[in-house]
């Protein structure tokens, strides 16, 4: 059986991944993963103290040599594993941990003004009664130009965009409370019109 | 889908990552992040959910590692897992509040001529897969976008193929008629 739009979605099969998760999700993931490692390792570590009198013979002593022997390697590998595996995070952290603060200082700014009256707007579209409100497209476009600031050589074209994104929500959600102010004049008049008669 | 050379490429990073590699680790969530997000985000329909899911996966993924025997790509292993968690965040969901959503019974007409050769969009796809109840998206998308087949669906899923066809129809048949809307519409 022939299912042209299962043809169609194969041949556009990538432009389908359009969403892109927040850029600092890695950040979380690898401090849990370093909480789960750090536990194991520090249970490596205990060396108990020999303090035990012994009687000197070649064989035992030998014996013990090769005890403390031990107890030195494993206290040295443990060691290296522990500054190594303190090293990779450090490594991992420096992947991304230029601030955007120092690559855009404006950022701050035009987030702070918009997000303070997008969520003016989100909560009397609440007090309305509308449902949740969800950007998701928005987000993901929100989120892959932020990412991209880090790399790019053109902050204002960035910034541009990104202050449009927000604005492109205040604009909806001005769409969206207009929508229901007008639903909600429309019930009262309807309401006094039967009241009248 | 990935393609058999990915095989060999990520072997060596996955036998890192055996090792608690965290460079390596990084190398696969940046390979795979933003695929793995689509096929959340489809399933759950929900930005939150799916990077919840995101985040439980590779961390499962890393955890487990040493069961991944290397019989798949690392690619199709992960994936799987992704689905597992998603689909199970959309059970939560729908015992919670909406237990209305998948009984509506749409009538088996035949498939409309006009539905059939109408021009595909991207865009108009995406939005009416996003409108589609969780039921039918599920089965859409894994058959449509995800690659899966009905035998392999129904085992995801654990219901018989029988189901997964008949339930793959009606949901384009659904998803048709839901482009036709947005035509008219706009």
């Amino acid at each position: 059986m022939k299912d042209k739009l299962k043809d169609f979605v194969q041949d556009h099969r990538d432009e389908f991944d359009s969403f892109a998760p927040r850029p600092d999700l890695w950040q979380d993931i690898a401090a849990e993963l370093q909480q789960e490692n750090s536990k194991p390792m520090l249970a490596v570590a205990p060396e108990p103290a020999q303090a035990k009198v012994f009687s000197l013979n070649w064989n035992t002593a030998f014996r013990y040599a090769a005890a403390v022997a031990v107890l030195v390697m494993v206290a040295f590998t443990a060691q290296y594993f522990i500054s190594n595996s303190a090293d990779q995070t450090g490594s991992v952290a420096a992947t991304q941990p230029v601030t955007l603060d120092k690559i855009a200082p404006e950022l701050r700014q035009i987030e702070t003004q918009y997000v303070q009256v997008i969520q003016e707007k989100e909560s009397e579209l609440k007090a309305m009664g509308a449902g949740d409100i969800r950007f998701a497209d928005l987000d993901s476009a929100y989120n892959e130009l932020k990412k991209e600031l880090y790399t790019t050589p053109n902050k204002e074209v960035l910034l541009q965009a990104m202050s449009d994104n927000l604005k492109m929500r205040i604009a909806l959600l001005n769409q969206q409370l207009e929508v229901l102010e007008n639903r909600s004049k429309e019930q009262t008049r309807v309401r006094h019109e039967t009241t009248n008669i | 889908m990935e393609t058999l050379e990915y095989t060999d490429v990520n072997a060596h990073i996955v036998a890192r990552c055996k090792e608690g590699d965290r460079k390596a680790q990084y190398e696969l969530y940046k390979l795979y992040s933003k695929s793995m997000f689509n096929v959340s985000m489809r399933i759950t329909n929900d930005y939150t959910e799916a990077e919840d899911v995101l985040q439980e996966s590779f961390l499962s993924a890393f955890r487990e590692l040493h069961t991944f025997k290397g019989d798949s790509t690392f690619g199709s292993w992960l994936k799987r897992i992704v689905i597992n968690k998603s689909i199970t965040k959309v059970r939560g969901r729908r015992l919670q509040v909406e237990p209305m959503e998948d009984h509506q019974d749409f009538a088996d007409e035949g498939p409309d001529p006009a539905q059939e050769d109408m021009d595909y969009k991207v865009e108009s796809i995406k939005k009416a897969i996003q409108s589609l109840p969780d039921g039918y998206r599920v089965v859409l998308t894994l058959y449509l976008l995800e690659g899966y087949d009905h035998g392999e669906i129904a085992e995801i899923l654990s219901i018989s193929e029988a189901t997964s066809k008949s339930q793959y129809s009606r949901a384009r048949k659904k998803l048709l008629s839901l482009m036709q809307e947005q035509m008219f519409l706009s």
